[in-house]
């Protein structure tokens, strides 16, 4: 990319959609949204929409993937097809297989799994609209909806993603700024512990920038905690 | 007793901000003081499991889940449904991630209690779809359950509450049901597991009552707003 397109990203510290640097989209959360599941939650993060689905702790099928001394948490990523410009293409496929994969071991990091042997806690988690960055909003809303089953856990999973855009290191990429940026960091965390659940990277950072982005998108994590406190605590007193 | 204040309820239980009746969300800090229910204990500070509810009294916080699976305990009066016949051996649904068994005649072993002299008249060829109520007896390392004392709920049928909002139903000392069961005038019987048997009377009315109940758990004050919604929509005067 040129100079001048780079420009375009951000521009005398504004981005293309007037946010800051290191300002997030805004979101919105709500959990116990479906009336079928153990635990539900709905996120809407900037243009993204994910719904979160949990069932479980149930009885695990296929029986040869159940472990004998623990749950298993077993996450299913899906995008709908019409939560793209082009539709796409329905069923599983490299990308949601991945991040199925890293979002279970993320939740399976702060989940009390020994309590339930031979188990599988099933998440599903559905995105309706995707605007860059999606596998956080998913991890967010499945975190909520585990936390809305009750199901035990030692602490919350938050994530949230920092990147390069136009030269400069952003927090949460919208998604011109995925798309024609430098690079994208998602970034899952512990809050209480301060433990990392999920770090990944894509395309090329200095020492330094990393440093900065993991920094942005630590506090873009912390700011997400509160409203994901908030959510939890409010939502019975308002029934 | 004398109510304590807020602040010698926080100094009691040194430095926790939680009230009475807050909820609290997995990973919160509770406090040092004593805290029972599901909780964890990180560097002297114990931390609550799950989302629930917080009572909190003068000698310790109890943490009350609102929502989460039944797990089998020896003892719990359990309402199931009969799901795979094994050739005399049955596999009865009761809502929980493990296998639950009952053998019939299993209760000559027991024979105490209301299982007492059962045995001779325990029904041994059940049909799939049979409703049972029953006790669970032994619990094994893999968490799977025998049922004991098994008896057959005919005809009525089934719904499915939460199975942590099942003591509220109950009620203490059994007084939501007895206000359900008098102003709908069905038969209901409520198991620890979540399944609760309904028969005959306003079935539909004590359907939205024990809805009512598991939507409003949490608050206090939750039997007189029953009877009243009992009384405003049962036929019956009293």
């Amino acid at each position: 990319m040129s100079e001048s397109e780079k420009m375009k990203l951000i521009e005398n510290g504004v981005r293309m959609d007037g946010r800051k640097p290191d300002e997030l989209r805004p979101v919105e959360m709500e959990i116990g949204v479906l009336k079928n599941t153990n635990g539900s939650a709905y996120v809407a993060w900037g243009k993204n929409k994910a719904l979160a689905g949990v069932y479980g702790p149930r009885e695990m099928h296929p029986k040869r993937l159940a472990s004998p001394t623990e749950a298993t948490v077993r996450v299913t990523y899906n995008m709908a097809p019409f939560s793209v410009d082009d539709r796409k293409r329905p069923g599983p496929d490299r990308r949601s297989v991945e991040i199925s994969k890293i979002s279970s071991e993320a939740l399976t990091a702060v989940t009390e799994t020994h309590l339930f042997p031979n188990t599988v806690i099933d998440v599903f988690v559905e995105i309706l609209q995707a605007d860059a960055g999606t596998r956080c909003v998913g991890l967010t809303a499945a975190s909520l909806a585990m936390a809305d089953a009750g199901i035990p856990m030692r602490d919350l999973v938050v994530a949230c993603a920092a990147g390069k855009a136009g030269g400069e290191v952003i927090l949460d990429l919208g998604k011109e700024e995925d798309n024609f940026g430098e690079a994208d960091v998602p970034l899952a965390i512990s809050p209480r512990t301060g433990k990392v659940v999920l770090l990944q990277m894509d395309g090329k950072l200095t020492n330094e920038e990393f440093e900065k982005a993991f920094d942005l998108a630590w506090g873009g994590c912390m700011d997400v905690y509160e409203m994901m406190k908030k959510t939890l605590v409010s939502h019975e007193v308002s029934e | 007793m004398e109510r304590l204040t807020e602040k010698s309820k926080r100094r009691l239980l040194n430095m926790s901000e939680i009230k009475d009746r807050d909820i609290v969300y997995p990973g919160q800090a509770l406090g040092e003081g004593s805290c029972q229910g599901p909780v964890f204990t990180e560097e002297n500070s114990r931390m609550s499991l799950i989302k629930g509810l917080a009572r909190v009294n003068e000698r310790s916080t109890n943490i009350i889940p609102l929502n989460g699976a039944y797990v089998p305990k020896t003892g719990d009066m359990v309402v199931g449904v009969i799901e795979h016949d094994f050739g005399g051996i049955y596999a009865v649904d009761i809502g929980c991630p493990y296998r639950c068994i009952l053998r019939p005649q299993s209760s000559r072993h027991g024979g105490k209690g209301r299982d007492r002299g059962r045995y001779q008249e325990e029904k041994t060829d059940w049909k799939l779809g049979d409703i049972v109520s029953a006790k669970i007896g032994q619990v094994d390392e893999l968490k799977e359950a025998q049922l004991t004392g098994p008896r057959q709920l005919s005809q009525g049928f089934v719904i499915k509450v939460k199975p942590m909002r099942v003591p509220r139903i109950i009620g203490r000392k059994k007084s939501m049901i007895e206000v359900i069961r008098k102003y709908s005038n069905s038969r209901i019987s409520v198991g620890q597991n979540g399944f609760i048997w309904l028969k005959d009377g306003d079935i539909p009315l004590a359907v939205d009552a024990i809805r009512m109940v598991e939507s409003r758990a949490y608050k206090s004050g939750l039997t007189d707003g029953v009877t009243e919604f009992m009384k405003s929509k049962s036929k019956r005067s009293d």
